[in-house]
């Protein structure tokens, strides 16, 4: 899986490109706009992360230039605005998804597995661990093949600790995930321990195995069986 | 006062005193020439008896008429004299009432004003103009007279001079008044106009300029440096709001960096979780920081700019609910009961996630603020013609000093408790600000350690 970074702060995209590196794709990083627009043109990716306030050609150009060429690569926005016009001005042009800056990495690993599974050829693959599967596009969860009934918040949760396999995710950032960044946060983090402990009488006993595992201090972790 | 009321009465004082000083003029000029008149008349009178003075006969022909005397000079005082100074003839009103003058004194010419009784029994006096002297005839003396006349046709003539004079400036002054309020309207409309323009222009047009009727003038003048004032202020609001995105961007991008780069470190298997605790608590940190940018940048935006508002019909009750739900997990975990008191479908209009927000804060406040098994009453009914939510806690409340500052950004109430509890001291600014942009009021009434509760008020859609 090939992911070409465009991001004029070097440093943030070193980071992204660090952890995707670490998660087993391969990057490829841009500057500016049009360094980024010919790269892409010219070479193949299964996503482009695109920063909007671009030196040269912004995001949105960018995108709608690469639109009108009929090309097809997934979009993933980064962007620092939050409002809503930004946000469907973004969808507009042609990207896929957004993401507002600062962002949890979780999410951002959340955001660009779904895109690829999206646009990947075996939409069937599932997201699980164990004998725990997530049906991604149904929003339900499976423990030995048996429906589990969770909340939509519940879901969510599971979904990006999925997502984030092997990953340790700090209650903040799962809060974000689940409730966006509208509410206080800080009250949130606590909401996050009472829905994991839902989830987790939900399916421990089911499962037979103790899947989410915390980490004290910190958050949260489903670790991959082998 | 209104500039016009001042110009009418300004107008209105200047004509009156004008007016008064020419006619007080115009009515002693008058008096002056009557007077001068009155004496040319006695003067006259005396020639024309002189001249009846006969030498052949030594005498006065007018004497050989004494009817003639009588009539013509009845309304006179008349007394003549001999050259021997012997009366000869004295006019009726002699015969009233006598004139304190120096009668016997005949041979000295003089004019003199002189108090008469006006009958024998009567203290009432008439005042009189009396001409005495010689009489000549061919360069003898003939006789002598004293001759008077009253001013009481003087003063009738004085009189309803005064009275044509008082109403033609009573006339003047009401013309001049209508006049100058007519005028005064015509010169200040384009000011009128002005003002009305003017009040148009707010944050949400504040590109609009102002419409120059003719440059030349004062109002031209007036109008094109409001219009400069407006452009520079129009210039002002959108530097600044350059100044706020570009700073949120800029604080925003290393932020990122950091939390980026932090967050991966969480899964670094080389790390010691006790430095990884740390990482947590930057990693908080940054989100605070940037949730604190956010609230900034929209707080300040809304001094310059409306913030785009999404409005639509929604019901009041359907939203605190949402609110209500998302809240209660907070609530329970301290043993606090939410109780809705009321929940009456009301439809406003209104930007469902601004509100969402709002109802959020004061939620989120009423549970922080709440000890530990406290309780929240909600209520959202309708009144005459406003939507009304009440949240109401039995919580620490809130000092009576520091009621009016709780809605100004950073104040804190109680500043340790609130920095421990994740506050940013704009929850309730941000409060604030959506209140006014759905024209809403909020009121709060609190008692210290008996609990707080805000009330706010919608209008509700025409």
């Amino acid at each position: 899986m090939r992911i070409l970074i465009v991001e004029d702060e070097e440093s943030l995209a070193k980071n992204i490109s660090d952890i995707l590196t670490n998660e087993g794709y391969l990057t490829d990083l841009a500057f500016d706009g049009e360094q980024g627009l010919n790269k892409v043109l010219n070479e193949e990716y299964n996503l482009m992360i695109l920063d909007i306030l671009l030196p040269k050609l912004n995001g949105y150009e960018l995108l709608r230039e690469l639109r009108r060429q009929q090309n097809k690569t997934p979009v993933l926005i980064l962007t620092i605005k939050n409002s809503v016009d930004d946000r469907v001005q973004g969808l507009d042009s042609g990207a896929d998804d957004y993401l507002i800056k600062p962002f949890a990495v979780p999410e951002l690993l959340a955001r660009i597995r779904t895109i690829l599974r999206r646009n990947s050829e075996d939409k069937s693959s599932k997201l699980g661990t164990a004998n725990l599967f997530l049906d991604t596009t149904k929003h339900t969860a499976f423990i030995n093949d048996k429906q589990i009934d969770l909340t939509p918040k519940e879901y969510s949760i599971l979904e990006l600790l999925l997502y984030n396999k092997n990953r340790v995710l700090s209650r903040l950032s799962i809060a974000e995930y689940v409730w966006g960044d509208n509410f206080d946060l800080f009250s949130m983090t606590n909401f996050v321990d009472v829905h994991i402990k839902n989830i987790r009488k939900k399916i421990d006993e089911m499962s037979g195995e103790k899947l989410i595992k915390t980490v004290r201090g910190i958050g949260y972790m489903i670790e991959e069986t082998k | 006062m209104k500039i016009r009321t001042r110009l009418v009465l300004w107008y209105f004082f200047a004509s009156l005193i004008l007016l008064l000083t020419f006619s007080l003029g115009t009515y002693l000029g008058m008096r002056q020439l009557l007077l001068n008149s009155l004496d040319n008349e006695l003067d006259q009178m005396r020639d024309d008896i002189s001249k009846t003075f006969n030498t052949k006969t030594n005498s006065f022909e007018v004497l050989s008429h004494p009817f003639f005397l009588e009539t013509e000079f009845s309304n006179y005082y008349l007394i003549l004299f001999d050259k021997n100074n012997n009366k000869i003839f004295q006019s009726k009103i002699t015969q009233i009432t006598n004139i304190d003058l120096p009668v016997n004194r005949v041979d000295t010419n003089y004019t003199t004003t002189a108090q008469i009784n006006k009958a024998k029994t009567s203290s009432e006096k008439l005042k009189f103009r009396i001409v005495a002297g010689e009489l000549f005839n061919n360069g003898e003396v003939t006789g002598y007279l004293v001759i008077g006349q009253s001013f009481e046709k003087l003063y009738e003539s004085m009189d309803t001079l005064l009275s044509v004079l008082l109403i033609s400036v009573a006339l003047a002054v009401f013309i001049i008044l209508l006049l100058s309020n007519f005028l005064t309207a015509r010169s200040l409309n384009p000011i009128e106009h002005l003002i009305k323009q003017t009040q148009q222009i707010s944050r949400e047009n504040l590109s609009e300029r102002l419409e120059v009727q003719n440059p030349v003038d004062e109002i031209g003048k007036l109008t094109n440096v409001l219009n400069g004032l407006l452009k520079r202020l129009q210039d002002a609001f959108n530097k600044e709001q350059e100044f706020m995105a570009d700073a949120a961007h800029e604080l925003k991008t290393p932020l990122t960096v950091l939390r980026t780069h932090w967050e991966d470190e969480l899964s670094n298997k080389e790390l010691p979780n006790t430095f990884k605790e740390k990482l947590v608590n930057d990693i908080e940190t940054i989100t605070r920081l940037s949730k604190l940018i956010n609230n900034l940048l929209l707080l300040s935006n809304s001094e310059y700019s409306p913030l785009r508002s999404d409005f639509e019909r929604l019901n009041l009750s359907d939203l605190v609910r949402e609110v209500i739900t998302n809240t209660k997990v907070l609530a329970e975990l301290k043993n606090q009961s939410i109780n809705t008191v009321e929940l009456s479908q009301v439809l406003i209009q209104g930007d469902r996630a601004k509100l969402y927000q709002l109802f959020f804060n004061l939620m989120d406040n009423a549970i922080k603020y709440t000890q530990d098994g406290g309780t929240i009453s909600i209520s959202v009914k309708q009144e005459l013609n406003s939507a009304i939510v009440e949240i109401k806690d039995n919580g620490i409340g809130i000092p009576e000093k520091d009621l009016p500052n709780i809605f100004r950004r950073f104040y804190r109430v109680h500043k340790d408790r609130s920095k421990k509890l994740g506050g940013n001291g704009l929850g309730l600014a941000i409060v604030k600000l959506i209140v006014d942009i759905h024209n809403a009021e909020i009121m709060v009434e609190s008692q210290t350690g008996k609990g707080t509760s805000f009330i706010l008020k919608f209008p509700l859609p025409t």
